[in-house]
């Protein structure tokens, strides 16, 4: 039904990931993490340009003394 | 009363009842918007209602305008600290925000505090530091009513969460100072201000143009003015505005993402079993039960 190297994809990714708990565990975990990170930073980056010029950060340099 | 007989068409009915309930809802739709536009006996005592003012805060995902909250805080230390107090904001809660650590520093310090008692049980003035309030105009409650003839200045740290209307009313009250129309009296020691429920309000115009001198160039009309204060006192009452929009912005985009997934998860995993058929097939001889052991 689907074609061979989707479910060659998908035996691959069941037997090195998914088959055994630990491993199971591990991707979750991993995925999270890596999917936190990812998400932040492009997130924040694209935050931080909708605000640009209204933060304390963007005023800063007209008051502060170095 | 509509009787139908067998084979006539309902046409005539459901048209007279269509338009029935037509006219009943297009009626309360009427008389609902004419009454709300209305003018009612108890208009002046709720005060007139404020504009909707464009403060970039109170968009969905809309943040305060830092250098708006630099330039109320010194319209609120020049202007209005002299009857209002602040008491829920510290002189640290400006770093990072408005000023830097010098400069809040630095202002602190043009204030004296009383401190606990030293070594002698004596208490001891000293310059203000950063963990310190912003300074009380008077000490206490009866302090201020007597040097306001009776009234008391409310404190301001929560004024924008704590009055009906926000960041709207609060603008249009300080904007909204006018003579008293013809008839209406206004007491010895009062001033008529139609946003302020009841119209007569203790505290006189204080913002006009020019009062603040801004040391960002910033024409200093009146309304610019009130609109840096009202800032300023918007972030007072809520500091935690930009992060909320920020997080709140996230967890709308991940929760509606993830509902998604989980709607097709679910279709997913039931279509194999919303798409089955059953079929029966009859026995070809229906005479003997197959558990009938007698044959």
């Amino acid at each position: 039904m689907v074609s061979g190297f989707v479910k060659s994809l998908s035996s691959f990714t069941y037997r090195t990931f998914f088959k055994k708990e630990s491993t199971y565990f591990t991707t979750i975990v991993g995925t999270g993490v890596i999917f936190s990170i990812t998400f932040n930073t492009l997130f924040d980056k694209y935050w931080d340009k909708k605000t640009a010029g209204t933060k304390w950060e963007d005023i800063k340099d007209r008051y502060v003394q170095n | 009363r509509f009787t139908t007989q067998a084979g006539s068409n309902n046409v005539t009915y459901n048209a007279a009842m269509g338009a029935l309930g037509a006219t009943a809802i297009g009626s309360g739709v009427l008389l609902f918007n004419l009454n709300r536009t209305a003018a009612y006996a108890n208009m002046e005592a709720e005060g007139l209602h404020p504009a909707d003012y464009p403060f970039p805060q109170k968009k969905m995902l809309g943040t305060f305008d830092h250098a708006s909250i630099r330039r109320g805080f010194q319209v609120f230390k020049e202007v209005c600290a002299a009857c209002h107090s602040l008491d829920l904001v510290y002189w640290r809660n400006l770093v990072g925000v408005a000023y830097s650590d010098e400069e809040a520093r630095a202002m602190a310090e043009e204030y004296e505090y009383t401190d606990g008692p030293d070594d002698q049980g004596e208490m001891f003035e000293r310059t203000g530091k950063l963990t310190d309030p912003i300074p009380r105009p008077y000490a206490n409650e009866e302090a201020a009513r007597a040097a306001n003839a009776g009234a008391l200045p409310p404190d301001l740290s929560l004024i924008t969460k704590a009055r009906h209307g926000g960041v709207d009313y609060i603008y249009a009250l300080l904007t909204g100072y006018t003579d008293a129309p013809a008839g209406v009296d206004i007491k010895e020691g009062l001033n008529y201000n139609p946003y302020f429920p009841g119209g007569s309000i203790a505290m006189a115009q204080n913002i006009f143009d020019g009062v603040v001198e801004y040391e960002d160039g910033t024409p200093n009309t009146a309304s610019q003015i009130t609109k840096d204060v009202v800032t300023f006192l918007n972030w007072a009452a809520e500091p935690e505005l930009d992060d909320r929009k920020k997080i709140g912005a996230k967890a709308a985009l991940l929760f509606s993402s993830l509902t998604l997934i989980a709607l097709w998860i679910k279709r997913n995993r039931w279509h194999t079993i919303k798409t089955r058929k059953i079929v029966f097939n009859s026995p070809k001889n229906w005479g003997k039960s197959p558990f009938d052991k007698s044959k």
